[in-house]
């Protein structure tokens, strides 16, 4: 969580946040797919740590030209080859076949991404004034919102709303499932 | 039997929440005849659109969450009152706004609503404001300029007494005026007599207590002395900072809030006055140059564990209370002079 509520205050930050976490999660889940079972248990999490950690430096030389946004994201750059979803999929819960491994990587980053750009550009409209760099005129100008309070707090909303549309979708499928299970015992 | 359990307030008498609430809001009205007086009829719109806003928001949240509005119980209205009393009567509408919907969305309907929230709504709301807007927040008409119905950048704005408390310097205004309220700040807070009487009518109403308002400005009064910020003689400087800022006002309204505060009376006085001193102490180290709000919601977290404290004591005093009853201390025989007995 404080990967998508601390340094996501801009559109490109959470963008650039994403992109580091895919970076970290997606080969180490592939990896742990195809030889997770051949590394012994002491050594893989430094082994996975490495690819990850290698995949992050890998992708900040390639954004390297981004000084100050890499300056914005600050600490959370190195930590982030060290995230929940690597350290989910490759260590604790890994998936046996590649097309399993990489969906689930391949979702869960999209699910962050997702988040962090909402986030971020709402965090950058209302509090800054701008999106993507560019000024923009908010009808209103809450600075709060750039705070970490305020990340928490829209995070708390905003899984709110989630359940709330997962609570309206699992209720329509039971009524729709005992509506057909009705019809059938009224057939028989 | 069915036990039904239920949070704070519990009130088993002829008062009810909606009593209470009539208390609260008939004690606002003279602070805003005052604010009339002082700055127009400013004063009057914007308590009106912070009760209309807050009754809004509450009567919408409760219908978020499957419960039937419940408006009558005047919450919704007193956190509307009170947020305009906390800021400068220049605030603006989208201010108001703001503050009033985090008060009530945030920091109090999510945590069950009235009766189970562990902020004080108002209180949450301002502090909220005065971290998004704290140019305006903390920038003040002049008493007796008329403001407009709509603020714009004619309009004079002064600093309060607090920045030259903050700056470590002493304010150039009369203490016979800050009691009178002819000083800049908060709408609400400044009227220190019309707020003293605001808190003996809701004494004397039994709506609120004298152990965390008096406990409250003596932690306050006790850090002012012991820690001065200005270069003055002792009294003075502790009227100079209970005069200033919110701590009055805080006092009569926020710190009284039964919901938010502990039950039993050591604890009130307890909570009153770390409230007290740590208000002082964050305007030593604090940014803002009125902290009080900051530090009544950090001693609001902490009212349940005061609270666990006080049931312990309670029960200790109860129990030492009933080993002394049934075994009374047995006065010992005086010594006997043996050879007087034996003659």
């Amino acid at each position: 969580m404080p990967f998508v509520i601390v340094p996501t205050l801009s559109l490109k930050a959470g963008l650039l946040m994403s992109a580091f976490l895919a970076a970290a999660t997606i080969p180490s889940a592939v990896l742990a797919s195809l030889v997770g079972r051949k590394i012994p248990p002491l050594f893989s999490l430094p082994f996975y740590g490495t690819v990850s950690t290698g995949c992050v430096l890998l992708l900040r030389f390639c954004v390297s030209g981004q000084a100050l946004l890499l300056e914005d994201l600050g600490v959370y750059v190195p930590l982030a080859a060290f995230n929940g979803m690597m350290l989910e999929l490759a260590l604790v819960h890994p998936r046996r076949r590649v097309p399993d491994a990489l969906h689930d990587a391949v979702m869960m980053c999209f699910g962050f991404l997702l988040v962090a750009a909402f986030l971020s550009a709402l965090r950058e409209f209302l509090g800054s004034g701008s999106l993507w760099g560019v000024p923009l005129t908010a009808p209103i100008r809450i600075r709060g919102l750039v705070l970490p309070f305020s990340g928490f707090i829209l995070i708390g909303f905003l899984s709110a709303l989630f359940r709330r549309v997962d609570s309206i979708i699992i209720g329509r499928m039971l009524h729709a499932s005992r509506r057909t299970a009705k019809q059938g015992g009224d057939a028989v | 039997m069915k036990l039904r359990t239920q949070n704070p307030p519990h009130i088993r008498s002829r008062e009810s929440s909606l009593t209470m609430m009539t208390d609260i809001v008939i004690a606002t009205l003279p602070l805003y005849a005052m604010a009339v007086y002082y700055y127009g009829t400013r004063a009057l719109l914007l308590g009106g659109f912070g009760v209309i806003v807050s009754s809004m928001a509450d009567g919408a949240c409760q219908l978020l969450a499957g419960r039937i509005p419940n408006i009558r119980d005047l919450s919704g209205a007193v956190t509307g009152l009170l947020i305009p009393l906390l800021l400068p009567a220049s605030a603006s509408y989208s201010m108001i706004l703001l503050a009033a919907l985090f008060g009530i969305a945030v920091a109090k309907q999510p945590f069950g609503g009235m009766g189970q929230n562990i902020f004080n709504p108002a209180a949450a709301g301002t502090a909220f404001a005065m971290i998004c807007w704290p140019k305006s927040a903390f920038a003040y008409p002049v008493p007796f300029e008329r403001l407009p119905a709509m603020v714009d950048d004619t309009v004079r704005l002064v600093s309060s007494p607090a920045y030259s408390l903050s700056l470590g310097g002493t304010p150039n205004i009369d203490l016979l005026d800050m009691l009178l309220g002819n000083a800049p700040g908060p709408m609400g807070g400044t009227n220190i007599l019309v707020l003293l009487t605001c808190l003996i009518f809701l004494i004397v109403r039994k709506t609120v207590g004298l152990a965390m308002p008096a406990a409250f400005l003596g932690g306050a009064s006790l850090m002012a002395l012991l820690t001065p910020r200005v270069d003055a003689p002792a009294l003075t400087a502790v009227a100079y900072e209970l005069m200033s800022g919110l701590l009055v006002i805080g006092a009569v309204f926020l710190i009284n809030d039964p919901v938010t505060s502990p039950k039993r009376t050591l604890p009130k006085i307890f909570y009153g006055f770390g409230t007290g001193a740590l208000s002082m102490a964050f305007r030593h180290i604090g940014r803002y140059e009125e902290s009080f709000l900051f530090a009544l919601l950090v001693m609001n977290a902490t009212v349940w564990i005061i609270d666990v404290w006080g049931e312990h004591l309670a029960h200790a005093m109860r129990r030492k209370n009933r080993e002394f009853k049934t075994n009374p201390p047995v006065s010992e025989p005086a010594e006997q002079d043996v050879g007087a007995a034996q003659k």
